[in-house]
């Protein structure tokens, strides 16, 4: 007796089809499995044994030769326990071989014979739907997940009884895919922060822009409360934007079963101790999505950016870059995507009083200059905004007003937005992002913009690099205004968020004008 | 050949700066001294103590003073020794002058008025402006400007000289070909190309925490005033106004806001009787040199002191300068009164700093520099 089901594993964030062949022969009982199985598949034959048993199901008597093809691949997890177990029973006789011509099932049994969920139930509807399936068996649990994709039948099954009655065309019980709860992740008000002005000002170019940002200021002084507001000041994801987002979270294993869909641009602040693996993706034998995969079109909040280890920051470089993360190890490779906004928090130097009113730094230039040093320039080149964020004393806290709603903020900001995406096309593009040639040719400087921008170059030492940087933040800062050209206001504003220079300077030497007389 | 048995003593291992002159005043002269160690015995030891007299012997046979003196100019590094032309009256009248000094660069301060600029080195942008303006302005007027290279304040009175295209020396607390601090780099081959650099230390000597001190006393002695900018009270540059005032050297300071503790050891030379400093002028008047005749320099060379950007100046600018009169405050300050947006806020004193009025200090508050409407009244 030969059967055949297909079923499917996540390999990185792609989904790859794999065959389950069931073969019975000889007359001696036993089961072989090949295909490179990992451990949890090895072990998954003992699991099927129990759970047919437990469904009072018969068991084939003969030599079971189970494959899972293609051959060369190394299968991992749990999800195949499903279909094996469906293909047994075929060779069995318990099911009509018919029935499974086909299909495509996942699931992994538990010994009694029920349906436990699975990882990327999502990802793997929406795989099969690309493949121009029309439907998919998986567990009962992941029902509401996957449902989310429309254009496939998602039929959920909660044991192995209710796959077969399913199969063989018994009436089931009916089981109305239940509505997914709102998505009521709602971030907190960028009004809560009292002043801070030029900090929300950078949130909201950063947002417009997608330009990455640096808060440097002493603790206490609301970097975290500023970062955690940005997610809510970005525009809300778009429909195959929530579709990426919310397939990546169940893949990673990540999604509330109740609130499959995401429709709110994700944040993510891992602690600085994580590896560099644990920030961009990895693993042993198969890769799985990191922190900035988590973070796609979201927000990657890294406090304490110099503490962070210093090979876990350099490996950010190349997606910061690409907006993807191709990970290559011995046996797989695999692409995540990793377009995030990468918001990083520091102190102004090791003790965190720089230029504070109230207290003094007990500092040495040369440990603040090994402060610094700690971030690679490289690193620091890709981040647009630098912003000081001030401790506010008692006093200026009651005295400053609460300022704008993260909801008008994001009202220009999705204006700005719109603007990008008649611009550049397509709408996938930001300014931070897109080509620096079609940039300059947009900005279309004047004869005043250009000879403001020789004057800024000669007074801040701007390098080539941090001039483009400039440029891309003066871009977002017009669009915000609805301007088509940038003018000498928009450019002056964005050189006032080089603030990291201009502290670097001041533990070096940095020649301040001394147009005044004393 | 003198130069040479001095310069070759000052680079024996272990041979000490400070006890160096003793040493040659109780031999009778550098020559003398080297012959005494280079044969060794009772008599060498009585001089240096028996535990470095074998050790000294072997260098002396070994070393030709005089070769090693061509290896120090082949290097641009010159020797001067207290009874040459160019070694400055005023070093040699302190208590304790260096017995030679190493020097790379192109003539010693000489008989032109020295004043010395020196502060702290955790400075906050006020001090260094105040420190590149001093120093910018004092070249001006043709005086040599004298610091330590250190970071801050000598850092950018340095810099202000060379800037105006003035003569500075920088005083070492370690080999002359040493570059200390690292971040100097730079700066100290301009002073080298432009200036002078001086130590007592041999070529090669580490920057060691208790040179520093006693370079300061070279500091004093070379220069007519010393001119404290920015100091906290346990600041170095204290040191070189106590050394100063022991020397009948004029000190002055810079006053600085009360709440800066930057500004406490200033303040506080203020109140013990230091001249307070509110323009180059109020320096020059303590300085035994008669301007007015040293071609007028006075005056017209500060005149209409350039503003980057031009004179143009709107409202916006005009009711932000009046409220930073106040001291340095932060955007957020500014912006609740002026009722702005912080976009325009921040274009506005882009351009506001590039005409060298107001100066970004860390910790993101503006700080007024020049009001350029109160100096339109007084010109």
């Amino acid at each position: 007796m030969f059967t055949r089901l297909d079923s499917c594993s996540i390999l990185g964030m792609e989904v790859v089809q794999v065959e389950v062949e069931v073969n019975t022969s000889g007359s001696l009982p036993g089961i072989y499995m090949v295909g490179l199985p990992d451990a949890a598949v090895r072990e998954s034959y003992r699991r099927i044994k129990a759970a047919i048993a437990n469904s009072e199901l018969p068991f084939s008597r003969r030599l079971i030769t189970i494959n899972l093809a293609p051959a060369h691949l190394r299968k991992e997890g749990s999800n195949f326990d499903l279909p094996i177990a469906l293909g047994i029973l075929a060779v069995s006789g318990s099911l009509e071989p018919g029935a499974l011509s086909g299909r495509l099932a996942v699931g992994e049994l538990a010994l009694d014979g029920k349906v436990r969920g699975i990882r990327g139930a999502m990802a793997m509807a929406l795989w099969a739907r690309r493949q121009g399936r029309r439907e998919i068996i998986i567990p009962l649990q992941n029902l509401r997940e996957a449902a989310q994709v429309e254009g496939i039948k998602v039929t959920g099954v909660g044991s192995l009884r209710e796959a077969m009655d399913y199969l063989e065309g018994r009436p089931v019980e009916a089981r109305p895919v239940p509505p997914p709860r709102r998505d009521d992740v709602s971030y907190p008000c960028l009004s809560e922060v009292k002043g801070q002005l030029q900090a929300k000002r950078a949130l909201e170019i950063a947002a417009a822009g997608f330009h990455n940002l640096l808060f440097i200021g002493p603790p206490g002084s609301g970097k975290s409360m500023l970062a955690q507001r940005l997610p809510g000041v970005l525009p809300p994801l778009n429909g195959d934007e929530v579709l990426e987002v919310s397939s990546i979270h169940s893949v990673a294993g990540l999604l509330d079963p109740e609130m499959p869909l995401r429709r709110q641009p994700p944040f993510r602040a891992p602690h600085h101790t994580i590896s560099n693996v644990g920030l961009v993706g990895g693993g042993r034998s198969l890769p799985r999505p990191g922190e900035i995969t988590l973070s796609h079109r979201g927000v990657l909040f890294l406090d304490e950016l110099p503490e962070f280890r210093r090979d876990a920051l350099e490996v950010l470089r190349q997606p910061l870059e690409t907006g993807y993360v191709t990970i290559s190890r011995s046996l797989v490779c695999a692409s995540f995507p990793a377009r995030f906004l990468l918001v990083a928090g520091m102190n102004p130097c090791p003790c965190g009083f720089l230029g504070d009113p109230q207290r003094s730094c007990s500092c040495s230039p040369g440990r603040v200059r090994n402060y610094y040093c700690r971030v690679s320039g490289p690193l620091l080149d890709r981040i647009d905004l630098q912003v000081e964020v001030p401790r506010l004393s008692p006093q200026e806290l009651v005295e400053m007003p609460g300022g704008e709603t993260s909801e008008s903020v994001r009202e220009r900001v999705m204006e700005a937005k719109e603007r990008q995406g008649e611009r550049w096309g397509d709408g996938a593009e930001t300014n931070a992002h897109v080509n620096m040639k079609m940039l300059r040719d947009s900005c279309r400087l004047g004869e005043e913009e250009k000879r403001f921008m020789f004057t800024a170059a000669d007074r801040l030492g701007l390098t080539a690099r941090g001039f483009d940087r400039c440029l891309r933040v003066a871009r977002t800062i017009a669009d915000l205004a609805g301007r088509d050209e940038v003018r000498v206001a928009d450019l002056a504003e964005s050189v006032q968020y080089r603030s990291l220079e201009r502290l670097w300077g001041s533990t070096v030497l940095q020649e301040v004008g001394y147009a005044g007389r004393l | 050949m003198q130069d040479a048995y001095s310069a070759a003593l000052a680079c024996l291992p272990g041979m000490s700066a400070l006890s160096l002159p003793g040493l040659l005043g109780m031999a009778g002269g550098a020559g003398e001294l080297w012959n005494i160690l280079e044969r060794g015995g009772a008599r060498a030891a009585a001089l240096v103590g028996a535990e470095k007299v074998d050790e000294w012997k072997g260098i002396c046979r070994r070393t030709d003073p005089a070769k090693a003196l061509e290896d120090l100019r082949r290097r641009g590094i010159r020797v001067i020794l207290p009874h040459d032309e160019g070694y400055p009256e005023r070093l040699r009248a302190i208590y304790d002058p260096p017995a030679l000094l190493f020097m790379l660069g192109e003539k010693v301060p000489g008989e032109s008025p020295c004043v010395a600029v020196v502060g702290s080195r955790r400075a906050t942008a006020y001090g260094k402006w105040a420190a590149e303006t001093i120093g910018a302005e004092l070249a001006r007027k043709g005086v040599t400007v004298v610091s330590g290279a250190a970071y801050g304040v000598d850092g950018h009175a340095h810099l202000g000289c060379l800037k105006a295209g003035g003569f500075t020396a920088a005083v070492m607390g370690c080999g002359v070909d040493r570059v200390y601090p690292a971040g100097h780099a730079q700066l100290l081959d301009r002073i080298a190309g432009r200036g002078c650099i001086l130590s007592e230390y041999p070529p090669g000597s580490d920057p060691l925490p208790w040179r520093f001190p006693h370079r300061n006393r070279i500091i004093a002695g070379l220069s007519h005033a010393v001119v404290v900018v920015e100091a906290s009270e346990k600041s170095g540059a204290l040191i070189t106004a106590d050394l100063a005032l022991d020397e009948g050297r004029e000190v002055m300071a810079v006053p600085g806001p009360v709440t800066s503790t930057l500004s406490r050891g200033t303040n506080a030379l203020i109140q013990k009787g230091a001249k307070l400093v509110t323009s180059v002028d109020d320096i020059c008047e303590e300085l035994p040199y008669d301007f007015a005749a040293r071609g007028g320099t006075a005056g017209e060379v500060v005149a209409g002191a350039e503003f980057a950007g031009g004179g143009e100046m709107s409202a916006g600018e005009l009711k932000t300068l009046e409220l930073l009169e106040g001291g340095p405050r932060s955007l957020d300050w500014l912006a609740v009164r002026l009722g702005e947006p912080p976009g325009e806020m921040l274009s506005r004193l882009t351009a506001m700093s590039f005409k060298g009025w107001v100066v970004e200090e860390a910790g993101g508050r503006y700080r007024l520099l020049a009001h350029p409407v109160m100096r339109c009244r007084q010109d």
